[in-house]
């Protein structure tokens, strides 16, 4: 494995609610090298969701730093996690989360509507995004007319499309059932493997897991291993 | 970007958009007709003129006014022609008129929206009993040049009885349409044979040489007669026919108190299906804020789809008044052309308040998702 690419240090996330503070990530230290592939466990509550929003740009610690490629997304504004999210991050969400309206390829289209590509060129991209993970022929279908495993074929296509360098992914096989589960995770150690994406992972499936390079156990906001 | 976008949100609930839309465009089909048939209801016709100076009596619409303020108003420097004019008011089922024969006298061709060709103005000079009839009017009561008319009235003919008649010399056209149903008779020979009223006129028109001087004008006519008990009441055509209408009741405010109240519903209806399409796309929001979309393109995301749909139904309430228009003027056998229509800053006014009603009822759910926190959003998905 190569260099660090994300540097948790020392982070801290604590939430108000009602006068009580809750500590959800009690000073975490992470590393994660480039091109790895790390599961996230532990029970609900234990804080891999919130570890996993960090380091995705789509919160900000209460303390400590998070430095990813050199970036302190620690010292972020919103409209700048935003941009930065846009190129360097990818989505996986466990509900796929697809626009109902919007066809297979739009769907996909989606982040590169924020980028200056021409129609053509989005085009393109979409198409080797899709090809990418095996979902081509399904481009003109709405999601409603695609089963889960495709469905989340087309949420990873929208993941990779603007050729992000991590991948976040939030419990990505939790609404699939073993088989579809299965390829799903084959094709994230695919993209992992192959096309040297950092994987991120939460999930309480150990059998998913198991497909990752590292697997990593948090309660009460600590690591445990 | 953002037309991907809004198509997505106005396409999600297809039905609710297409609801929408038909009540926006109800509500702007309503303002087309109100405002086109105002000019009806206000006196703010086509065509009416600020060089023409009309004078009346100043205590009725109906009342008399002495020749001798004929005479006054044509010695007045600015003063280039004057028309003056009597009603023969039929009053009877066997006039063959419905309404009212006008009996004009000094220069007729004042007034230019009426057109009159000098042949049919030359006959009708050298007659005495000589009408003009409006070309409508002649086609309705299948009249033509050569024929009698009769009128059975309220002023008594010098032979005793209250029977007038003519003989049609020529027809004349009109903008708007509404005012070639009548008949237009020499003042001369009513004014000789009539035993009632005698000296008097209905109205004087005159034309002066420069709008601008029609105010002054009206006032110095105003204040020569102000204490006489034939007190006169003078302005500018275009002024005095809306101040005329104001007397039977400010219609233009109760037509657009009707409006506001449409306006005041369809913003509600708006804005809750614009809340309501927001509520239900929390997640979707959350979705584009993750893939790097900025909580400002969300905002305006959301401002963009309530002005597309609200402007889908301006366009179309107004077209479909712009073609009721045509087909209402044309049901009324075109009586209703220069009094029944649409300006352009009617039209502009309405994408104005169309715009105002889509950015009030899009505000809060466009700052609603302008705040949108991506983690709350997804939690609690």
């Amino acid at each position: 494995m190569s260099e660090t690419l994300i540097k948790v240090e020392n982070v801290n996330k604590t939430y108000q609610r009602g006068g009580e503070t809750l500590t959800v990530l009690d000073g975490l230290n992470l590393d994660v090298p480039n091109q790895d592939f790390l599961a996230l466990m532990g029970p609900s509550g234990s804080g891999k969701s919130t570890l996993l929003n960090l380091m995705g740009g789509l919160d900000t610690p209460t303390s400590g730093g998070i430095g990813i490629n050199g970036v302190q997304l620690d010292q972020m504004n919103a409209k700048q996690l935003s941009s930065w999210r846009s190129s360097n991050v990818g989505f996986i969400f466990q509900f796929y989360n697809l626009l109902p309206v919007l066809t297979a390829d739009k769907n996909v289209e989606l982040p590169l509507l924020l980028t200056n590509l021409s129609k053509s060129q989005r085009k393109d991209h979409v198409l080797t995004a899709m090809k990418a993970v095996g979902i081509d022929d399904r481009s003109d279908h709405k999601p409603n007319e695609l089963s889960g495993g495709q469905q989340q074929r087309v949420a990873i296509a929208r993941a990779l499309v603007s050729d992000p360098d991590i991948l976040v992914c939030d419990e990505p096989t939790g609404d699939l059932d073993r088989n579809t589960a299965t390829e799903i995770l084959e094709l994230l150690k695919i993209l992992n493997e192959d096309h040297g994406k950092t994987i991120i992972m939460v999930t309480h499936d150990p059998v998913a897991a198991e497909s990752a390079k590292r697997v990593l156990h948090l309660d009460k906001g600590k690591l445990t291993n | 970007m953002y037309w991907t976008l809004i198509k997505a949100g106005v396409l999600r609930k297809k039905v609710r958009s297409v609801l929408t839309v038909l009540s926006v465009s109800i509500a702007f089909l309503l303002f087309g007709l109100l405002q086109a048939a105002s000019p009806i209801f206000t006196g703010q016709m086509d065509g009416l003129r600020a060089d023409l100076v009309m004078t009346m009596s100043r205590y009725s619409m109906v009342g008399k006014i002495p020749y001798s303020h004929v005479e006054f108003i044509k010695e007045i420097e600015e003063v280039e022609s004057v028309l003056y004019m009597d009603y023969i008011t039929s009053v009877s089922q066997d006039s063959m008129l419905d309404g009212i024969t006008v009996a004009m006298g000094g220069d007729i061709q004042i007034y230019e929206r009426f057109k009159i060709s000098n042949e049919d103005l030359k006959a009708f000079k050298n007659l005495k009993i000589g009408a003009l009839v409006g070309e409508a009017f002649a086609i309705e009561k299948d009249i033509s040049i050569g024929d009698r008319v009769f009128v059975k009235s309220l002023s008594m003919n010098a032979d005793g009885t209250y029977d007038w008649e003519f003989e049609v010399v020529g027809l004349y056209n009109s903008s708007p349409k509404a005012d070639e149903m009548g008949i237009v008779v020499n003042y001369d020979y009513f004014e000789d044979s009539r035993i009632s009223d005698k000296g008097t006129v209905a109205v004087i028109v005159s034309k002066v040489s420069n709008p601008e001087f029609a105010d002054v004008i009206s006032q110095k006519i105003d204040d020569e007669f102000t204490n006489s008990s034939w007190a006169t009441r003078s302005g500018p055509e275009s002024q005095l026919a809306a101040s005329m209408m104001a007397e039977f009741g400010d219609i233009e405010l109760i037509i657009n108190a009707i409006l506001s109240a449409v306006f005041f519903t369809i913003l509600l209806v708006t804005g809750n299906t614009i809340s309501q399409s927001v509520r239900e796309r929390t997640t979707d929001l959350a979705v584009l804020k993750t893939l790097g979309y900025q909580d400002n393109q969300i905002f305006i995301m959301v401002l963009l789809e309530a002005l597309f749909l609200i402007l889908l139904g301006v366009f179309t309430g107004l077209g479909m008044s712009l073609l009721s228009i045509p087909a209402i003027n044309a049901a009324s056998g075109g009586l209703m052309e220069g009094l029944f229509f649409l300006t352009t800053e009617k039209l502009l006014l309405a994408c104005f308040i169309g715009v105002l009603v889509s950015f009030v009822s899009s505000i809060m759910p466009a700052y609603k998702a302008l705040n949108l926190k991506v983690v709350d959003a997804l939690r609690s998905d």
